[in-house]
C-alpha cells in the first residue's frame, strides 16, 4: 500500500481532482448547513455529475461532499439552533448558547477544528484497520459472510434506540425489496407479478433518491411551520487558543475514538455516535452542569465524533463491501457504476485506487478546514435560503439523477412511489437508512445463507462451528435480546447515555 | 408539540403503531400466501433451500415484527401524538411532484421541468412567484448545460416530443 502513496499524491494534485475536491467541499458545506438537505441527499444530487468522471475524480467529489456536509451541519446548529444534518443534533446543545452570548466565531472555530481532528483520526483508523480487515475477510466463507451481514443488520436496529421494532421492520422491508426480481442462485423471477420492470429487480439509486430525497420534500411539506426567511446572525471564524484546547484534549481524543468505532460498525452512522460521545463527555467532565449552556467540550464531543464516523464508515465499505451508513451506500453505488466493486478483492486487485481514496480523504479534510474558515460568513448567509425554494430544486436533481442511471423512465416512477412510501414510514418514525442498507445487503445475505445451508447439508447448527460466525451471532443475539429488555447492560448503557443527554 | 394538524385531526403514536403494524402485517401475509402460488417450484413450507426459502423466513419475521408493533401500540395507549401534518400541502406537493414526473416522461425535460419546479414550489407555499419562476428556469438551464451539454448525461426527452 505504501508504495502507491507517491503516485496517489501526484494524481491528487491533478487539476481535475483538485477542482472536484474544491467544488465538493463548498457544495458539501452548503448542503450540510441548509436544514432539510443532509449528507445523503447531497450525495444523491451529486451522483449524476459523477457518471462522466473517472473513478478517482468521482470519488474525490463524493468524498468532499461526504466529509464537509457532516461539518456543515454545525453551522446552522450553532447560528440558528437547527441542526443542518442529523449528525449535528447534539451540536445545538452548546453551540447555539455560545452563539447567543456572542461567541459564534469561536463556536464555529471549535466545530471546524474538532471536525478536522475527527476526520484525520478516523482516516488513520481506516488506513490501519481496513487492509487488515480485508485480509481477514479473505478467509470468510459463506457462513462467516452471513454472520457478518446478519450482525450488521442487527446493529442497524440497535441504533434505532427506543424504536428498535421499527428499525428491524425497516430492515426487513429493505431485505424484501432486495428479493424482488431474479433469484441470484436459480434465476427464477420472484414477486414480479408479471410486471416487466419488477422482473429485472430494483436498483439502489432510485430507492435512495425516493426514500431520502423525495420523502424529504413531502416531509417538509407536511411539517414546515413558517415559510419566512430566517433572521440569521453573522458567522465569522475564530481559532480557539491552545489554552482552551489543552484541558479538552482527552475529550477530543475520546470523541474521535467513539466516532471511529461507531462508524466501523456497519449500518450505524453518525447520529448514534454524537449522542454517545456527548453523553460520555458530559459524564466525565469536571463541570457537567455547564453542558447545555455553551460548554465548548460539548461542542467538541459532538463535532469530533460525527466527522470521525466518516473514515470509520468507510472501513466496512472498502474492506467488506458493507455500507457503514447512508452516505457510503451512495458511494458504493457510484463506485459500482464505475465498475469498481468495494469488498475484499478491491485491496488485492486495485490497491492503487484504495491508496488514492486514503489520500483523497486526507485532502478533503484539509479543504474542509480551509473553506470552512474562509467562507464562514458566506455559508451563514446561505441559511437565509428558504426551504420552500430549495425543495423543488431537490426534486429537479432527484428526477435527473434517477433517469441518468440507466435512462429508464420507469426509474422516475420508482422514485415517486418510494418517495411516498418513505414519507409515510417517516411520519411514524420508521428510519429510512435501514431500508437502504438492508436492500444493499439483502442479496449477499440470502446468497451466503443458502450457500451455507447447502455446505452444511441444511444443518443450521453447523453455522456455529465457525468461531468467527459464533462470535458475531452471539453479539447479534445480545442486541436482539435487548429488543425485549433482556439484554440488560447493553440497553442500560444506551439508555443512560440518552438520559444524560436530555438532562 | 401542536395537538392538531391543519386537517383538524391528530393521531396518537400508539394508534399509528397499530395501523402501521396491521398494514405491514397484512402486506407481508399476502406476500407469504403468494409464495405458495403455482408459479414457484416448491410447494412445501420448508421443503428445500430453494427460491422461496429465504422469502418465507423473512416474511415470517416481518409478520412477527408487525404483530409486535401492533401489540406495542395496544399496550401503550394514551401516549404522545404524532407531529402535526399539513395534509393539504402534502397532497398538493405530491400531486405536483407526480405531475412533474409524468410531464418529464411524456413531454420531456426541457418543457416539463421548469413548469414542474414552479408548481412544486407553489404547492410548498413559497410566496414569491417571480423568484420561483426565475429559479425554475435558471435551475433547468443550469442542469441542462452542466449535465446535458458538458457532461453528456442523458436527460429525458419525452414520448410526445
Amino acid at each position: 500500500m505504501l508504495q502507491f502513496v507517491p503516485e496517489a499524491l501526484a494524481q491528487t494534485f491533478d487539476v481535475s481532482i483538485l477542482v472536484a475536491l474544491a467544488i465538493g467541499t463548498i457544495a458539501g458545506i452548503i448542503i450540510g448547513a441548509l436544514p432539510g438537505l443532509g449528507t445523503v441527499l447531497g450525495l444523491v444530487m451529486a451522483l449524476p455529475f459523477t457518471f462522466v468522471l473517472d473513478p478517482p475524480t468521482a470519488v474525490a467529489l463524493l468524498l468532499a461532499i461526504y466529509v464537509s456536509s457532516i461539518y456543515g451541519g454545525s453551522i446552522s446548529a450553532i447560528l440558528i439552533n437547527v441542526p443542518g444534518t442529523p449528525q449535528s443534533a447534539a451540536t445545538v446543545f452548546d453551540g447555539y448558547p455560545m452563539a447567543r452570548r456572542g461567541d459564534a466565531p469561536l463556536a464555529l472555530g471549535y466545530a471546524t477544528m474538532a471536525s478536522f481532528a475527527g476526520g484525520i483520526f478516523s482516516l488513520a483508523v481506516l488506513v490501519l484497520v481496513a487492509p487488515q480487515l480485508a485480509k481477514v475477510a479473505l478467509l470468510f466463507g459463506p457462513i462467516e459472510t452471513f454472520a457478518l451481514i446478519f450482525f450488521s443488520l442487527t446493529t442497524v436496529a440497535w441504533v434505532s434506540g427506543g424504536e428498535m421494532i421499527k428499525g428491524l421492520l425497516s430492515a426487513t422491508i429493505g431485505l424484501f425489496l432486495a428479493l424482488i426480481g431474479p433469484d441470484s442462485m436459480t434465476g427464477q423471477i420472484r414477486f414480479s407479478f408479471d410486471n416487466l420492470f419488477l422482473s429485472a429487480g430494483l436498483t439502489v439509486i432510485p430507492l435512495l433518491i425516493g426514500f431520502f430525497a423525495v420523502s424529504e420534500i413531502l416531509y417538509q411539506a407536511a411539517t414546515l411551520k413558517d415559510v419566512k426567511i430566517l433572521s440569521v446572525p453573522e458567522g465569522g471564524f475564530s481559532i480557539p487558543p491552545w489554552s482552551a484546547w489543552k484541558p479538552r484534549l482527552v475529550t477530543l481524543a475520546r470523541s474521535c475514538g467513539i466516532g471511529s468505532f461507531i462508524g466501523v460498525l456497519p449500518g450505524t452512522g453518525a447520529t448514534a455516535a454524537v449522542f454517545i460521545s456527548y453523553a460520555d463527555a458530559k459524564r466525565r467532565a469536571p463541570n457537567p452542569e455547564e453542558f447545555g449552556k455553551g460548554e465548548p467540550s460539548g461542542l467538541i464531543a459532538s463535532e469530533a465524533s460525527n466527522n470521525a464516523v466518516s473514515g470509520g464508515a468507510m472501513v466496512p465499505m472498502l474492506a467488506l463491501g458493507i455500507p457503514g451508513d447512508g452516505g457510503t451506500v451512495v458511494m458504493m453505488g457510484a463506485l459500482t457504476i464505475h465498475s469498481v466493486i468495494p469488498g475484499v478483492r478491491l485491496f488485492s486487485e486495485q490497491p492503487d485506487l484504495v491508496t488514492q481514496i486514503f489520500v483523497l480523504l486526507l485532502v478533503a479534510n484539509l479543504f474542509m478546514v480551509f473553506f470552512g474558515a474562509l467562507g464562514s460568513n458566506l455559508f451563514s448567509r446561505m441559511l437565509r435560503l428558504p426551504v420552500t425554494l430549495l425543495m423543488p430544486l431537490v426534486l429537479l436533481m432527484s428526477l435527473v439523477g434517477a433517469f441518468a442511471i440507466r435512462s429508464n423512465p420507469v426509474d422516475l416512477i420508482a422514485v415517486i412511489v418510494f418517495g411516498l412510501a418513505g414519507f409515510l414510514l417517516r411520519l411514524n418514525k420508521f428510519p429510512p437508512a435501514p431500508i437502504i442498507i438492508a436492500f444493499v445487503l439483502g442479496e449477499p445475505l440470502e446468497l451466503a445463507f443458502r450457500q451455507g445451508l447447502v455446505l452444511t447439508d441444511k444443518n443450521f447448527l453447523q453455522f456455529f462451528a465457525s468461531p468467527i460466525a459464533s462470535i458475531l451471532f452471539a453479539i447479534s443475539a445480545l442486541i436482539l435480546l435487548n429488543l425485549f429488555g433482556l439484554g440488560g447492560f447493553v440497553g442500560k448503557y444506551f439508555k443512560r447515555n440518552r438520559a444524560d443527554v436530555r438532562e | 408539540m401542536d395537538k392538531k394538524s391543519v386537517s383538524g385531526k391528530s393521531l396518537s403514536a400508539s394508534k399509528a403503531d397499530v395501523i402501521y403494524g396491521l398494514v405491514l402485517g397484512v402486506m407481508a401475509s399476502v406476500m407469504m400466501v403468494h409464495t405458495f402460488s403455482s408459479r414457484y417450484e416448491v410447494a412445501h413450507l420448508f421443503g428445500d433451500v430453494s427460491t422461496m426459502f429465504a422469502p418465507r423466513l423473512l416474511l415470517g419475521v416481518m409478520i412477527a415484527l408487525s404483530a409486535a408493533l401492533v401489540f406495542k401500540g395496544l399496550r401503550n395507549r394514551g401516549g404522545d401524538v404524532l407531529e402535526s401534518v399539513n395534509t393539504p400541502r402534502v397532497v398538493l406537493t405530491f400531486l405536483a411532484a407526480t405531475a412533474t414526473t409524468a410531464g418529464v416522461w411524456f413531454i420531456g425535460f426541457f418543457i416539463a421541468m421548469p413548469i414542474g419546479i414552479f408548481l412544486t414550489g407553489l404547492a410548498l407555499g413559497y410566496p414569491g412567484k417571480l423568484a420561483l419562476a426565475g429559479t425554475s428556469l435558471a435551475g433547468t438551464i443550469i442542469v441542462w448545460l452542466t449535465l446535458g451539454v458538458f457532461a453528456n448525461v442523458a436527460l429525458p426527452t419525452g414520448v410526445l416530443f
